[in-house]
């Protein structure tokens, strides 16, 4: 079936598989099954009982309405490693403590603005390839076209499912990972 | 049911189901192609837009059934503009089509966990084309769910 979702998972998963087993950068990933081929069939394993059963994501969400913040923290439960920033210049220092695996800003924060942030990563060399996902209340076209320029890689509209929003992190922390391969030339 | 009530209850059974398909590429001979092509066919109605950010306005304008998104174009990219479609409760279930030149692994894998329902390659059929858009708007949003999840598992060792 030509352009068929079934034909080319199949090579996409393939291709998954051998990076995942060539780049690892997180012991986890070493034995993770590439989802992408539960429709075909394909599952890549590498047993090893040494490895811990999940990858857990570090998060740094940066969010000054608590309400928000324990959503976030609801929704993401034990499933992945939570800290908060309310702000700008409380994300920027956070981020120069410990880069987490991955960046959730509102857009409209205290002392500044999440695009501001984000464009602020993308200008810092250690940070540029931080995956960002703008989780905010603004839902028009122009705040969109704004966040992705402002060098955001998701931008998602509040409200949003907890188990969806979950699943969006974790997809996007697999297309981060392409890039660098990407980027790496492997 | 009175008989005026059936009437236009026959009559509405007998008008063709015309889906609006918004086409975004920036190449304007490809969106003339898909036009034309599409137009033939009397099923669907075609909008165009010339970017990923000039697509989020047609998309909220036209409220298509169906996208047909390019990748690669200045502005917003196709996959960026398939996120920002996903990642709004009102838009997210939309079938999307990525119709592109770049059809190595990397693109295509990308597509997928931007939420991209179909990935077609240019040069392209027009009967690839049709096939793919009814296959893509016979997805129901649990379908479309299960995909997403299934994929992020990918990540998790599930």
């Amino acid at each position: 079936m030509s352009g068929g979702y079934k034909s080319w998972r199949t090579e996409a998963a393939a291709c998954d598989a051998r990076w995942v087993e060539s780049h690892s950068p997180r012991a986890a990933d070493a034995r993770r099954s590439v989802d992408l081929g539960k429709w075909c069939e394909v599952v890549v394993e590498r047993s090893n009982s040494n490895m811990p059963q999940d990858a857990v994501l570090s998060i740094l969400v940066v969010d000054g309405n608590p309400v928000s913040r324990e959503r976030v923290r609801e929704a993401l439960g034990a499933q992945c490693v939570v800290r908060f920033a309310s702000g700008v210049r409380e994300a920027l220092t956070a981020l120069h403590v410990q880069r987490p695996d991955m960046l959730v800003s509102e857009v409209d924060l205290a002392d500044g603005s999440g695009l501001e942030l984000c464009a602020e990563i993308r200008a810092t060399p250690a940070l540029r390839r931080l995956p960002v996902m703008l989780l905010t209340d603004r839902a028009s076209i122009n705040d969109k076209v704004a966040g992705f320029q402002a060098g955001a890689d998701d931008y998602v509209v509040k409200p949003v499912d907890a188990r969806l929003f979950h699943a969006r992190l974790r997809l996007l922390d697999q297309i981060k990972r392409l890039e660098k391969h990407d980027l790496l030339g492997a | 049911m009175s008989g005026q009530t059936v009437a236009h209850a026959a009559a509405m059974d007998t008008l063709p189901d015309v889906k609006r398909v918004l086409v975004i590429d920036d190449d304007p001979t490809i969106l003339e192609l898909i036009r034309h092509a599409l137009g033939r066919l009397d099923r669907y109605e075609v909008v165009t837009a010339i970017n990923g950010a000039d697509g989020l306005q047609s998309y909220f304008s036209a409220l298509p059934d169906c996208v047909i998104v390019d990748v690669d174009m200045p502005v917003m990219d196709g996959f960026q503009f398939v996120r920002a479609i996903r990642g709004h409760s009102v838009s997210a279930n939309t079938p999307i089509i990525v119709l592109s030149a770049l059809t190595d692994d990397n693109h295509q894998t990308t597509g997928a966990l931007s939420g991209v329902d179909e990935y077609l390659a240019k040069p392209f059929k027009v009967s690839v084309l049709c096939a793919a858009l009814e296959r893509a708007l016979q997805i129901a949003p649990e379908e479309r769910e299960r995909r997403i999840q299934e994929l992020a598992d990918g990540s998790s060792g599930m």
